[in-house]
C-alpha cells in the first residue's frame, strides 16, 4: 500500500499587508457598471472615489483578503478633503 | 476588461499529473479553425484535463468524479519509479494570451520518496511527503510553486510576475470558472440553480464589487459618525433635523398612496390592476409625477372638447363652444377671485389687531376722560420722591413715619400713583389711536369694496354655473352615444383634475415648508460645526461618505435591473435562434428573483425541457452574459452533447461553429458523441464543425491505467 500524506496548505507568496496604491484607472471596470457610474449626478470627486474603492474592492476580491479599513479610509478622507478645501 | 479579451489557451503542459505520466503537451494555438476536440472515452482523463487547468490556476479540482478511483496527484507510476530518497515532482503549465499579452502559468509539486521505517510487513515501505522549507508552524511553506511569466508584445523577454494569487484572478477571475470551464452536470442543473444564475450575473458585471464597496463604505461611515456624534449635541440635532427634511423632500420610495394605473386614470378605478403602482412617498419627485399627470388630464379634456367642436350637429358644436367660452370665464374668474381673497386676508391680518381692539380701547378712553372730569384720578408722584420721605420717616407735612398706619397710607397712595402712570400710558395711545381711527376707516371702506366686489363675482360665477350645468345637460341628452360618452367622461377628467390640483397645492406649501425647515437647520448646523474646524472637516467627511454610498447603491440598483434584462433579452434572443421547435415556445425570460423561465402554452415549461432543450437554454444564458459583459475567457465544455442526438444536434454545431469565431472553444467530447452517424440528420457532429475543428486530439489509456494524449488531425 502507498502511503502518501499530501496537505493541501499553501502559502500566499505575495504580501497580503503591503499597501495599496490607488491608480486612476476605469478599464478594470466593465462598460455596464462605468457607464452608470458616468451616468449618476455625482461630482467629479465622488465619481473618483467610486472607482477607487471599485478598484480596492477587486484587488481585496482577487486576494481573498478583507482587511484594509485603514485604506479604506485613507481614501474616502483624501476625496473629502479634496472637496472640503 | 481589456486583458480578458480574445483571451487563448495555447498550450497546455501536464507532468506526472494524475493519470498523466511523463510529459505531454496539447497545442492548442490557433492555426485553422477556432475549435479544439479532445476526445476520450470515460474515465479515460477527460475531466482531469478541466481539473489540471483548475489545478494550475486555482490550486483547486473542481471536476473530480466520485465513480472514478481517486488517484495520487502525482502519477503513482511515476513515483514507483523513483529511486527511494530521490524528488518526485508533479507539474502543470498553461500558456495564456490574446493578441498584446502572453503569460505562462506554471505550478509544480514537489515531493519526496523517503523510507518508512516500520517492521519490514509493509509491501511497499516508503512514503511519499511534500518537502518543507521551515520547521512548522514558524514556516510551513512547502517546495512546491507558482510561478507566472509574462511578455508584452513588442518587448523581449519574459518577466516573472510578483504577485501570482492576484495576477491570476484578474486574468481569469476563479468565481467565473462556471462560465468558461462547463460541464455536463452544470449546464444540466442551470436552469434550476438561481442562485448560481445570480451570482453568476452579479459577478460577471462586477456587481459584486459595488456589493462589498457599499458594505465598507457602510461600514466606514457609522464608525466615521460614531466618532462625530456627540461631541456637539446642537450639530446632532440639526443634522437629524437637515437629514429628515432632505429624505422627506427627495423620497422616491414607493410607498405614498395607491396610484391611478396608466389606464385606469381615465376611468377612476385605481385598482384593476393586479400589481398596483405608488406614488413617491413624498417631496419634488411625488409633486413631479402629480404634475405630469395633471398634465395628461389637460390633455384630455382638451382633445374631448376637440371632438364636441369638431361635431357634424351645429347645435353640439354650439353648445359645445359656449360651455368652453364659459369654463374658461368660469377658471379666469376663480383664479380673480382666488387672488383677491388672498390679498382681502393678508390685508385683514395686517390691520386686524387695531380694528379687533377699536371697541376696546374707545370704551377705555371714556371711562379715562370721564374720571379726568370728576377729579378722580390720583396726584401723580414718582418713586424717588416717595423713597426719599422714607428714608428720613418724616413725611413734608411733619407726620411720623415710623407710625406703621401712616406709612402704609403713604404706601397705598404710591401705588395710585403706579396705576395713574399706566392710565397716562393708556391716555397716550388712545390719543395715537384717535390719529390713526381717520386711516382705519379708510381701511374699512376697502374691506367693504372687497365685499361688494366678491359678491358681484359670486353672484356672476353662481350664474356661469348654472348656464355650464344646463349646457352640460343639453349636451348629455343629445341623442348620441358618443357625445354622452364624452361628455361623462369630461366630468370624471373635471373631478380628477380638481383632485390632483388641490394634492398639488398642498404639496408645494408642504415643499416650502420643508424647504424653509431645511435650510434653517442646515444654517444651524454650519453655525454649530463653525465652532471647530476639526469637527466641521469631520462632518463633511461624513457627508462625503454618506452620498458616495448613496451614489454605490444606485449604481446597484440601476445595474442589477440593467442586466437583468439585458441577460433576459439576449438569452430569448439566443435561444429562438437556437431551439428547433421555435413554434412551441412563446418566450423565454428571467424573472425579478431570477428564475429562467421558458413559456409553453401559457405557462412556464422550464421543468419538462428535455435535456437538448436544456443545454439550448443554458449555452443561451452563458454566451448571453458574457455576450453583455464583454467577457472573452476562452470556453470549455466537458461532454457537451451528453444525451443529445438528432436535429438538436446540428443546432448546437451551428451555434458553437458561430459562437468559435470570437471565442475559443474546446470540447472535451467522447467517441460516441463526437464521430458517431446520427441517422436522424445522416452526419456526425464532427462533420457538422469539420471547417471550424483547429486541432484534435485523442486520449489513449494503457492496460495500467495511465492516459497518453496523441494527434488525431
Amino acid at each position: 500500500m502507498v502511503i502518501l500524506k499530501i496537505t493541501t496548505e499553501h502559502r500566499m507568496y505575495c504580501n497580503p499587508y503591503r499597501r495599496y496604491e490607488f491608480t486612476m484607472t476605469d478599464s478594470f471596470i466593465n462598460k455596464i457598471v462605468r457607464d452608470e457610474i458616468d451616468n449618476i449626478d455625482a461630482s467629479d470627486s465622488e465619481r473618483d472615489l467610486i472607482y477607487k474603492l471599485l478598484d480596492f474592492e477587486r484587488r481585496l476580491a482577487n486576494m481573498g483578503k478583507t482587511r484594509y479599513m485603514g485604506d479604506y479610509r485613507r481614501a474616502v478622507e483624501n476625496a473629502a478633503g479634496a472637496e472640503y478645501r | 476588461m481589456s486583458a480578458k479579451s480574445d483571451l487563448q489557451i495555447r498550450f497546455l503542459r501536464i507532468k506526472n499529473y494524475r493519470q498523466y505520466y511523463g510529459e505531454q503537451e496539447i497545442d492548442l494555438s490557433k492555426s485553422n479553425g477556432n475549435i479544439n476536440i479532445i476526445q476520450g472515452e470515460n474515465g479515460e482523463g477527460k475531466s482531469n484535463i478541466l481539473n489540471a487547468i483548475n489545478y494550475c490556476l486555482y490550486l483547486e479540482e473542481p471536476h473530480i468524479k466520485e465513480v472514478t478511483p481517486l488517484l495520487p496527484i502525482i502519477n503513482l507510476r511515476a513515483i514507483q519509479e523513483s529511486p527511494i530518497g530521490s524528488d518526485v515532482d508533479m507539474e502543470i503549465e498553461l500558456e495564456l494570451g490574446n493578441k498584446d499579452n502572453s503569460h505562462r502559468i506554471k505550478r509544480t509539486v514537489h515531493m519526496k520518496k523517503v523510507e518508512l521505517q516500520t517492521d519490514g510487513s509493509e509491501k511497499n515501505n516508503y512514503e511519499v511527503k511534500r518537502e518543507r522549507l521551515g520547521t512548522f508552524p514558524v514556516n510551513s511553506a512547502t517546495r512546491d510553486t507558482f510561478e507566472i511569466k509574462s511578455v508584452k508584445r513588442g518587448s523581449s523577454g519574459w518577466v516573472i510576475n510578483e504577485n501570482t494569487e492576484s495576477f491570476i484572478h484578474e486574468i481569469l477571475p476563479k468565481k467565473l470558472t462556471s462560465f468558461y470551464f462547463l460541464d455536463g452536470e452544470f449546464l444540466e442543473s442551470l436552469h434550476t440553480n438561481f442562485k448560481q444564475i445570480k451570482e453568476g450575473i452579479k459577478e460577471i458585471s462586477q456587481l459584486s464589487l459595488v456589493l462589498s464597496a457599499i458594505e465598507h463604505t457602510k461600514s466606514l461611515l457609522k464608525q466615521l459618525e460614531i466618532e462625530t456624534k456627540g461631541q456637539d449635541p446642537d450639530i446632532d440635532r440639526y443634522q437629524e433635523e437637515v437629514n429628515r427634511c432632505s429624505e422627506w423632500l427627495s423620497s422616491t420610495d414607493g410607498k405614498g398612496d395607491i396610484k391611478y394605473s396608466k389606464d385606469a386614470i381615465w376611468w377612476r378605478k385605481p385598482f384593476d390592476h393586479d400589481e398596483s403602482e405608488y406614488y413617491p412617498y413624498s417631496g419634488k419627485p411625488r409633486l413631479d409625477l402629480k404634475k405630469e399627470e395633471e398634465e395628461v388630464l389637460k390633455d384630455r379634456i382638451a382633445e374631448i372638447d376637440r371632438n364636441l367642436l369638431e361635431h357634424n350637429a351645429t347645435s353640439i358644436r354650439s353648445w359645445a363652444s359656449e360651455l368652453v367660452r364659459l369654463e374658461k370665464t368660469i377658471e379666469r374668474d376663480e383664479s380673480y377671485c382666488d387672488k383677491k381673497s388672498l390679498e382681502n386676508m393678508n390685508h385683514i391680518a395686517a390691520i386686524g389687531p387695531e380694528i379687533y381692539l377699536t371697541i376696546c380701547v374707545q370704551n377705555f378712553i371714556e371711562q379715562v376722560d370721564e374720571k379726568r372730569v370728576r377729579g378722580e384720578l390720583p396726584v401723580k408722584w414718582t418713586d424717588t420722591f416717595v423713597e426719599d420721605i422714607l428714608s428720613q420717616n418724616r413725611c413734608i407735612c411733619g407726620n411720623d413715619l415710623t407710625d406703621i398706619t401712616a406709612k402704609n397710607s403713604l404706601l397705598k397712595w404710591r401705588k395710585k400713583s403706579k396705576e395713574s402712570e399706566q392710565l397716562d400710558v393708556a391716555v397716550e395711545a388712545a390719543v395715537n389711536f384717535k390719529n390713526n381711527s381717520k386711516k382705519l376707516k379708510n381701511e374699512f371702506s376697502k374691506i367693504d369694496q372687497f365685499r361688494r366686489d366678491m359678491r358681484e363675482y359670486s353672484d356672476n360665477l353662481d350664474q356661469h354655473y348654472a348656464q355650464s350645468k344646463e349646457l352640460k345637460r343639453k349636451l348629455k341628452d343629445a341623442d348620441e352615444d358618443k357625445i354622452k360618452k364624452l361628455m361623462d367622461e369630461k366630468e370624471t377628467r373635471q373631478y380628477q383634475l380638481s383632485y390632483i390640483q388641490r394634492d398639488i397645492t398642498r404639496l408645494e406649501d408642504k415643499i416650502e415648508e420643508y424647504g424653509n425647515k431645511f435650510k434653517d437647520a442646515k444654517v444651524q448646523v454650519s453655525r454649530a460645526e463653525s465652532k471647530t474646524e476639526f469637527l466641521k472637516r469631520q462632518r463633511s467627511t461624513v457627508s462625503f461618505c454618506r452620498r458616495t454610498l448613496e451614489h454605490l447603491k444606485t449604481i446597484r440598483d440601476n445595474v442589477l435591473t440593467n442586466m437583468r434584462i439585458k441577460v433576459a433579452d439576449r438569452t430569448r434572443e439566443n435561444f429562438f435562434n437556437l431551439i428547433w421547435k421555435q413554434d412551441e415556445f412563446s418566450n423565454v425570460d428571467l424573472t425579478d428573483d431570477y428564475h429562467l423561465r421558458v413559456i409553453k402554452n401559457g405557462f412556464d415549461a422550464v421543468h419538462t425541457l428535455s435535456a437538448g432543450e436544456r443545454l439550448v437554454l443554458a449555452l443561451s444564458f452563458i454566451v448571453a452574459i458574457r455576450d453583455i459583459t464583454g467577457f472573452r475567457a476562452p470556453l470549455i465544455i466537458d461532454t457537451p452533447l451528453g444525451k443529445i442526438s438528432g436535429k438538436p444536434t446540428k443546432n448546437i454545431a451551428d451555434f458553437i461553429s458561430k459562437f468559435s469565431k470570437d471565442v475559443q472553444v474546446t470540447l472535451l467530447v467522447t467517441d460516441k458523441e463526437y464521430q458517431f452517424m446520427d441517422m436522424e440528420i445522416e452526419q456526425s457532429f464532427r462533420n457538422l464543425i469539420k471547417e471550424y475543428v483547429n486541432r484534435e486530439y485523442a486520449l489513449n489509456r494503457s492496460p495500467q491505467g495511465n492516459t497518453t494524449i496523441t494527434v488525431m488531425k
